[in-house]
Parts: C-alpha cells; structure tokens; sequence
C-alpha cells in the first residue's frame, strides 16, 4: 500500500522456524521458544526498516539481501539438514489443537484479519499507511513521519514472520532450513489479487484474504485431479502475470473516475 | 452495479466461486467438504497471516 515490498519474508518464516525447532530440542518450553522465534523476526524486520526507512535504501535490495542472509543463517544453524533428530513430540502441540471445533490455525487467521481489519480502518496506522501509498511527499509534508510508519510496518511483518515460522515448525514438527521457498511471492500475489495496488494507495485486507485463498483453492483443486506441481508452478506464473495486468487495468480506472469525479 | 463490477473484492469472491464451482465439477465431493476447507486454511494460514500485515507496505 505504501508502495514497498519485503522479498526476506519465506526465508524469515524458514530462520524462525529452525530457531523455534532447536529451542524445543535444546529442551525449552513452547512459549518461551515461540517467543524468541518472534523476537528474531522483529530483529529482522528492525535491520529491513532501518535499511528502507532510515537509510533510503531500495526495499527490493534491501529485502533481497535479508532474504539471502535469513537463509544462510537457517543453513548455518542446522547444519544444512532438516532439524528432526531427537525432536521432543510437543513441537507438533500447537499444530494439533482446536478452539471450539476450529483448527488453532483457522483461529489464528480470524484474529489477524480482525486485528488487520481494525487496524486499516480505525487507526491512524492505516490511514498513513493509505496517505504514504497515495503521494509520498504530500503525506510528508502534511506531517506524516513516513519513515516511522514504514519501519514499524516491516517490524510487524518480521514478527508475524517470527510467528509463521512457529506454525510452519509446528506443523511439519521440523525446522527446515530449506523449507518456504517462494512463500514471499505467494505473500505477494495474495496481495496483488486482493486488489492491492502495486504502486501503493488501494487495497484492503478483505481482498488480500480472498487472494490467498484463490492460490490456496488452486493447488488444492490441481492436486485432487492429480496434475503435477510443475504444471500448477506454471500456471501459478500465468495468474501472477494476468493479475499484474487486470491490477494495473482496473486502479487505472479508479483513478480516472475518480479524477472525473473531482473535476466535475 | 457498474461500480460493484469494478471493485478489486468483487471481481476477486466472484473468481473465487467461479474456481470452487469448477473444482467441485471436476474434483467431485471430495473438494466440497468443510474438512478440505479447514485444510486448505490450515495450508494457507501462514501466507494469509503474512499478507495481512505485507500489504500496508
């Protein structure tokens, strides 16, 4: 919305997910290891809104090379091989659980969508946010402090990263160093999808839900009539490229009416 | 109505009932089940966690 991307995030998911794996093996409790595998994607959301916000660099550098470095310090923590040896049952408890018949993970995303939802409409967060994605320089000049909303964004990106790393973990009752690769371009077409402008300014929270579950409903489908994954990587392509299209087409539009409608 | 048509979450619910109508065609019941829809959310929980917040960027 602001315009910004963040490409580190798969591999922060993966970086989490190992730290979290090898907390519980090295016999530590599940919250306590949870908390610290947030803690470093905050970390890691810190140094990427430092980079972006404070010294100007451009989110895609700057988002590239923490995508790189995440990654390599995963390989380097579990020695290049999928942390499972020895791994205490518990890891897989959070993965497990239901609320009120609801999959723990299903409650997981109605809270974020509430919390996201809220936060779009009700704070001065979303707003910024929106004023930054429309027109930088106006939204700074009215007083906006642009590079304190961008760097807390990529702060909460890197701690709900943290946490996705701790249900990847859980779920696969593993940390794998080389797991969630091309999860940030999923992140990233769920948002295109959901009607977010790539140039920042539109988009809602609502849209971006129904964006990941398009590309979900689609592997689903595809692996129930049994084609391969290579074709569905293929086609998955084909919808990125489409969706870029119909994104750029239908903002254009909105922006013409929305000209019309100011001028008239 | 022509300002419905246009909106990103229109066309978006509407893509996704077209591919859910085509899944349970060509899937079978298989697909229409509420545990395949609690699977498919479970897959997706970490993307949509992610995206949620992703997209104020």
């Amino acid at each position: 919305m602001t315009g910004n991307y963040d490409l580190s995030t798969g591999s922060v998911v993966s970086f989490a997910g190992c730290v979290y794996a090898l907390m519980i093996k090295s016999g530590m409790a599940l919250l306590p290891a949870g908390i610290v595998a947030v803690v470093v994607g905050i970390l890691i959301g810190v140094i990427n809104g430092t980079m972006v916000a404070k010294f100007n660099f451009p989110p895609f550098i700057a988002t590239l090379c923490m995508m790189y470095i995440s990654r390599g310090v995963a390989l380097i923590l579990a020695n290049g091989a999928t942390i499972r040896d020895n791994m205490p049952p518990e890891i897989g408890n959070l993965a497990s659980r239901d609320f009120l018949g609801l999959p723990i993970f299903v409650v997981f995303i109605i809270i974020a969508l509430l919390i996201f939802v809220f936060i779009e409409k009700k704070t001065l967060l979303g707003k910024y946010a929106l004023a930054i994605g429309g027109n930088k320089n106006a939204a700074f000049f009215s007083g906006i402090n642009t590079a304190a909303i961008i760097f807390a964004i990529y702060v909460i990106i890197g701690g709900l990263a943290g946490f996705a790393g701790v249900m990847s973990a859980s779920r696969l009752s593993a940390g794998d160093p080389r797991g969630m690769v091309g999860f940030e371009f999923d992140v990233i077409l769920a948002i295109i999808l959901g009607g977010t402008s790539l140039s920042g300014g539109k988009g809602s929270v609502i849209g971006t839900f129904f964006g990941a579950l398009v590309v979900a409903c689609l592997g689903n489908g595809l692996d129930m009539l049994n084609i391969l994954t290579f074709w569905q990587s293929i086609l998955k392509g084909i919808i990125f490229v489409l969706a870029i299209v119909l994104n750029e087409k239908v903002m254009k539009n909105i922006s013409k009416k929305t000209v019309a409608a100011a001028r008239a | 109505m022509n300002r419905i048509r246009k909106n990103p979450i229109f066309i978006i619910v509407s893509f996704f009932l077209l591919i859910n109508v085509f899944f349970i065609i060509t899937a079978g019941d298989s697909f229409f089940q509420l545990d395949n829809y609690f699977y498919v959310l479970k897959q997706t929980a970490m993307i949509i966690i992610v995206a949620s917040a992703a997209r104020f960027l």
